[in-house]
Protein backbone atom coordinates (compact mmCIF):
# COMPACT_ATOMS: atom_id res chain seq x y z
CA UNK A 1 0.00 0.00 0.00
CA UNK A 2 1.35 3.43 -0.96
CA UNK A 3 0.30 6.40 1.09
CA UNK A 4 1.38 9.94 0.29
CA UNK A 5 0.89 13.01 2.35
CA UNK A 6 2.09 16.61 2.20
CA UNK A 7 3.02 18.67 5.21
CA UNK A 8 4.07 22.18 6.05
CA UNK A 9 6.44 22.03 8.99
CA UNK A 10 5.10 23.98 11.96
CA UNK A 11 7.62 22.75 14.51
CA UNK A 12 10.11 25.49 15.58
CA UNK A 13 13.04 23.10 15.27
CA UNK A 14 11.95 21.87 11.85
CA UNK A 15 13.18 18.34 11.32
CA UNK A 16 16.55 18.89 12.95
CA UNK A 17 18.06 17.78 16.19
CA UNK A 18 15.81 15.57 18.28
CA UNK A 19 12.81 15.56 15.92
CA UNK A 20 15.02 14.20 13.10
CA UNK A 21 16.51 11.53 15.34
CA UNK A 22 13.06 10.50 16.58
CA UNK A 23 11.70 10.46 13.02
CA UNK A 24 14.47 8.11 11.88
CA UNK A 25 14.14 5.83 14.89
CA UNK A 26 10.40 5.49 14.33
CA UNK A 27 10.77 5.09 10.55
CA UNK A 28 13.15 2.19 11.16
CA UNK A 29 10.55 0.32 13.19
CA UNK A 30 8.44 -0.15 10.08
CA UNK A 31 8.86 -2.51 7.20
CA UNK A 32 7.52 0.02 4.65
CA UNK A 33 9.80 2.12 2.49
CA UNK A 34 9.72 5.70 3.66
CA UNK A 35 10.72 8.55 1.37
CA UNK A 36 10.85 12.20 2.34
CA UNK A 37 10.80 14.76 -0.43
CA UNK A 38 11.51 18.46 -0.23
CA UNK A 39 11.46 20.33 -3.52
CA UNK A 40 13.27 18.10 -5.99
CA UNK A 41 15.38 16.38 -3.36
CA UNK A 42 14.29 12.97 -2.19
CA UNK A 43 15.83 10.97 0.66
CA UNK A 44 15.35 7.74 2.56
CA UNK A 45 13.37 8.58 5.71
CA UNK A 46 15.20 5.82 7.57
CA UNK A 47 18.52 7.62 7.18
CA UNK A 48 19.56 10.36 9.60
CA UNK A 49 22.18 11.63 7.14
CA UNK A 50 19.58 11.77 4.39
CA UNK A 51 17.03 13.56 6.50
CA UNK A 52 19.53 16.09 7.82
CA UNK A 53 20.87 16.89 4.37
CA UNK A 54 17.32 17.90 3.39
CA UNK A 55 17.56 20.71 5.97
CA UNK A 56 13.86 20.81 6.75
CA UNK A 57 13.06 24.04 8.58
CA UNK A 58 9.94 25.59 10.03
CA UNK A 59 7.71 26.49 7.09
CA UNK A 60 9.28 23.92 4.74
CA UNK A 61 6.91 21.89 2.59
CA UNK A 62 7.63 18.20 2.63
CA UNK A 63 6.09 15.28 0.85
CA UNK A 64 6.03 11.95 2.63
CA UNK A 65 5.71 8.71 0.66
CA UNK A 66 5.25 5.48 2.59
CA UNK A 67 5.00 2.22 0.72
CA UNK A 68 4.53 -1.18 2.30
CA UNK A 69 2.34 -3.44 4.41
CA UNK A 70 2.43 -1.22 7.52
CA UNK A 71 2.24 2.11 5.68
CA UNK A 72 -0.93 3.28 7.38
CA UNK A 73 0.40 2.83 10.92
CA UNK A 74 3.77 4.27 9.95
CA UNK A 75 2.36 7.45 8.48
CA UNK A 76 0.13 7.99 11.51
CA UNK A 77 3.05 7.79 13.89
CA UNK A 78 5.37 9.88 11.70
CA UNK A 79 2.71 12.54 11.41
CA UNK A 80 2.82 12.93 15.18
CA UNK A 81 6.59 13.43 15.06
CA UNK A 82 6.31 16.01 12.28
CA UNK A 83 3.62 17.95 14.10
CA UNK A 84 5.87 18.14 17.16
CA UNK A 85 3.63 16.05 19.41
CA UNK A 86 6.52 13.69 20.04
CA UNK A 87 9.86 15.14 21.00
CA UNK B 1 57.96 30.21 23.53
CA UNK B 2 54.79 31.65 24.94
CA UNK B 3 51.34 30.61 23.72
CA UNK B 4 48.18 32.39 24.68
CA UNK B 5 44.74 30.84 24.74
CA UNK B 6 41.22 31.16 26.04
CA UNK B 7 40.58 29.54 29.41
CA UNK B 8 37.78 26.99 29.26
CA UNK B 9 37.64 26.39 33.00
CA UNK B 10 39.22 28.09 36.03
CA UNK B 11 42.39 26.85 37.75
CA UNK B 12 46.05 26.38 37.01
CA UNK B 13 47.88 23.18 36.19
CA UNK B 14 51.61 22.73 35.76
CA UNK B 15 52.89 19.45 34.42
CA UNK B 16 54.36 17.42 31.64
CA UNK B 17 52.70 17.74 28.24
CA UNK B 18 51.32 14.59 26.65
CA UNK B 19 50.91 14.99 22.91
CA UNK B 20 47.80 13.15 21.87
CA UNK B 21 48.08 12.86 18.15
CA UNK B 22 45.00 11.65 16.34
CA UNK B 23 46.17 12.71 12.93
CA UNK B 24 44.24 11.42 9.95
CA UNK B 25 45.18 7.95 8.80
CA UNK B 26 46.30 7.98 5.18
CA UNK B 27 44.34 5.45 3.20
CA UNK B 28 45.74 4.10 -0.04
CA UNK B 29 43.62 3.76 -3.14
CA UNK B 30 44.00 0.05 -3.65
CA UNK B 31 42.31 -1.76 -6.55
CA UNK B 32 40.49 -4.98 -5.83
CA UNK B 33 39.30 -7.83 -8.03
CA UNK B 34 35.56 -8.46 -8.52
CA UNK B 35 36.01 -11.70 -6.55
CA UNK B 36 37.19 -9.69 -3.56
CA UNK B 37 33.99 -7.63 -3.29
CA UNK B 38 32.04 -10.01 -1.00
CA UNK B 39 35.07 -10.19 1.31
CA UNK B 40 35.32 -6.40 1.44
CA UNK B 41 31.62 -6.14 2.29
CA UNK B 42 32.10 -8.66 5.10
CA UNK B 43 35.06 -6.69 6.45
CA UNK B 44 32.94 -3.55 6.38
CA UNK B 45 30.09 -5.25 8.24
CA UNK B 46 32.47 -6.64 10.85
CA UNK B 47 33.96 -3.19 11.40
CA UNK B 48 30.44 -1.78 11.86
CA UNK B 49 29.56 -4.46 14.41
CA UNK B 50 32.79 -3.90 16.34
CA UNK B 51 32.29 -0.12 16.29
CA UNK B 52 28.75 -0.54 17.54
CA UNK B 53 29.84 -2.56 20.54
CA UNK B 54 32.60 -0.04 21.32
CA UNK B 55 30.16 2.88 21.24
CA UNK B 56 27.66 1.02 23.42
CA UNK B 57 30.32 0.24 25.99
CA UNK B 58 31.48 3.89 26.13
CA UNK B 59 27.85 4.94 26.41
CA UNK B 60 27.30 2.58 29.35
CA UNK B 61 30.43 3.83 31.07
CA UNK B 62 29.36 7.46 30.73
CA UNK B 63 25.78 6.76 31.81
CA UNK B 64 27.17 5.08 34.90
CA UNK B 65 29.75 7.76 35.72
CA UNK B 66 28.01 10.96 34.66
CA UNK B 67 24.35 10.24 33.98
CA UNK B 68 22.24 9.44 30.93
CA UNK B 69 22.12 13.03 29.72
CA UNK B 70 25.87 13.06 29.06
CA UNK B 71 25.61 9.79 27.17
CA UNK B 72 23.03 11.21 24.77
CA UNK B 73 25.68 12.21 22.20
CA UNK B 74 26.43 8.53 21.64
CA UNK B 75 22.86 7.98 20.47
CA UNK B 76 23.66 10.35 17.62
CA UNK B 77 26.81 8.30 16.95
CA UNK B 78 24.78 5.09 16.79
CA UNK B 79 22.34 6.68 14.34
CA UNK B 80 25.22 7.65 12.05
CA UNK B 81 26.74 4.18 12.39
CA UNK B 82 23.49 2.45 11.47
CA UNK B 83 22.63 4.86 8.69
CA UNK B 84 21.25 2.95 5.73
CA UNK B 85 22.09 5.59 3.17
CA UNK B 86 25.72 5.63 4.24
CA UNK B 87 26.04 1.84 4.35
CA UNK B 88 24.30 1.38 0.99
CA UNK B 89 26.44 4.05 -0.61
CA UNK B 90 29.64 2.33 0.52
CA UNK B 91 28.45 -1.06 -0.75
CA UNK B 92 27.22 0.36 -4.08
CA UNK B 93 30.47 2.17 -4.73
CA UNK B 94 32.48 -0.92 -3.77
CA UNK B 95 30.64 -2.86 -6.47
CA UNK B 96 31.07 -0.13 -9.07
CA UNK B 97 34.56 1.19 -8.42
CA UNK B 98 36.44 -1.94 -7.32
CA UNK B 99 38.58 -0.15 -4.74
CA UNK B 100 39.33 -1.34 -1.22
CA UNK B 101 36.65 -0.62 1.36
CA UNK B 102 38.89 1.70 3.44
CA UNK B 103 39.28 3.99 0.46
CA UNK B 104 35.59 4.02 -0.54
CA UNK B 105 34.46 4.50 3.05
CA UNK B 106 36.84 7.44 3.56
CA UNK B 107 35.53 9.10 0.38
CA UNK B 108 31.89 8.68 1.43
CA UNK B 109 32.54 10.08 4.91
CA UNK B 110 34.47 13.03 3.45
CA UNK B 111 31.52 13.79 1.19
CA UNK B 112 29.07 13.94 4.09
CA UNK B 113 31.40 16.00 6.25
CA UNK B 114 31.69 18.51 3.42
CA UNK B 115 27.91 18.71 2.99
CA UNK B 116 27.26 19.19 6.71
CA UNK B 117 30.05 21.67 7.39
CA UNK B 118 28.67 23.97 4.69
CA UNK B 119 25.21 24.12 6.19
CA UNK B 120 23.84 27.32 7.60
CA UNK B 121 22.74 25.77 10.82
CA UNK B 122 24.69 25.39 14.03
CA UNK B 123 23.10 22.09 14.95
CA UNK B 124 23.93 20.57 11.60
CA UNK B 125 27.48 21.91 11.68
CA UNK B 126 27.96 20.19 15.02
CA UNK B 127 26.90 16.90 13.46
CA UNK B 128 30.10 17.10 11.39
CA UNK B 129 32.11 16.13 14.46
CA UNK B 130 29.80 13.18 15.18
CA UNK B 131 30.26 11.88 11.65
CA UNK B 132 34.00 12.44 11.89
CA UNK B 133 34.25 10.69 15.26
CA UNK B 134 32.25 7.64 14.15
CA UNK B 135 34.02 7.59 10.77
CA UNK B 136 37.46 7.46 12.41
CA UNK B 137 36.35 4.69 14.72
CA UNK B 138 35.01 2.57 11.84
CA UNK B 139 38.16 3.19 9.82
CA UNK B 140 40.34 2.19 12.76
CA UNK B 141 38.41 -1.07 13.02
CA UNK B 142 38.65 -1.67 9.27
CA UNK B 143 42.41 -1.25 9.31
CA UNK B 144 42.70 -3.17 12.54
CA UNK B 145 44.72 -0.39 14.14
CA UNK B 146 45.26 -0.15 17.85
CA UNK B 147 42.99 2.43 19.39
CA UNK B 148 44.75 5.50 20.70
CA UNK B 149 43.18 6.31 24.01
CA UNK B 150 43.81 8.42 27.05
CA UNK B 151 42.60 5.60 29.27
CA UNK B 152 45.98 4.14 30.21
CA UNK B 153 48.11 7.16 31.08
CA UNK B 154 50.91 6.09 33.38
CA UNK B 155 51.59 9.44 35.01
CA UNK B 156 49.97 12.79 35.60
CA UNK B 157 50.02 14.87 32.42
CA UNK B 158 48.48 17.77 30.59
CA UNK B 159 46.93 16.50 27.38
CA UNK B 160 47.79 18.54 24.30
CA UNK B 161 45.71 17.75 21.22
CA UNK B 162 44.39 19.42 18.13
CA UNK B 163 40.89 18.40 19.16
CA UNK B 164 39.34 15.91 21.56
CA UNK B 165 36.29 13.96 20.48
CA UNK B 166 33.52 12.90 22.87
CA UNK B 167 34.92 9.35 22.83
CA UNK B 168 38.38 10.68 23.74
CA UNK B 169 37.15 12.61 26.76
CA UNK B 170 34.75 9.85 27.77
CA UNK B 171 37.51 7.26 28.02
CA UNK B 172 40.09 9.61 29.52
CA UNK B 173 41.88 8.43 32.67
CA UNK B 174 40.64 11.32 34.82
CA UNK B 175 43.03 10.94 37.76
CA UNK B 176 46.06 11.27 35.53
CA UNK B 177 44.84 14.19 33.46
CA UNK B 178 45.67 17.49 35.13
CA UNK B 179 44.25 19.52 32.28
CA UNK B 180 44.03 19.73 28.54
CA UNK B 181 44.87 22.17 25.80
CA UNK B 182 43.18 22.00 22.41
CA UNK B 183 43.29 24.08 19.27
CA UNK B 184 39.54 24.49 18.70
Amino acid sequence: MLIEKKFIIQNEQGLHARPAAIFVQIANKYESDIVVKKGRQEVNGKSIMGLLTLAVEKGSRIHLKVNGPDAKKAIMELERVISGEMS
Amino acid sequence: MMLKGIPASPGIAIGKAFLFDTAQVIVNEKDIKPDDIPGEITRFEEALIKTRSEIISIQKKITHEMGAQHAEIFNAHLLVLEDRMLIEEVIDRLKKEHKCVEYIFTKVIEKYIKVFSKMNDEYLKERTSDIDDVGKRILKNLIGAQEKTLSDLKEQVIVVAYDLSPSDTATMHKNNVMGFVTDI
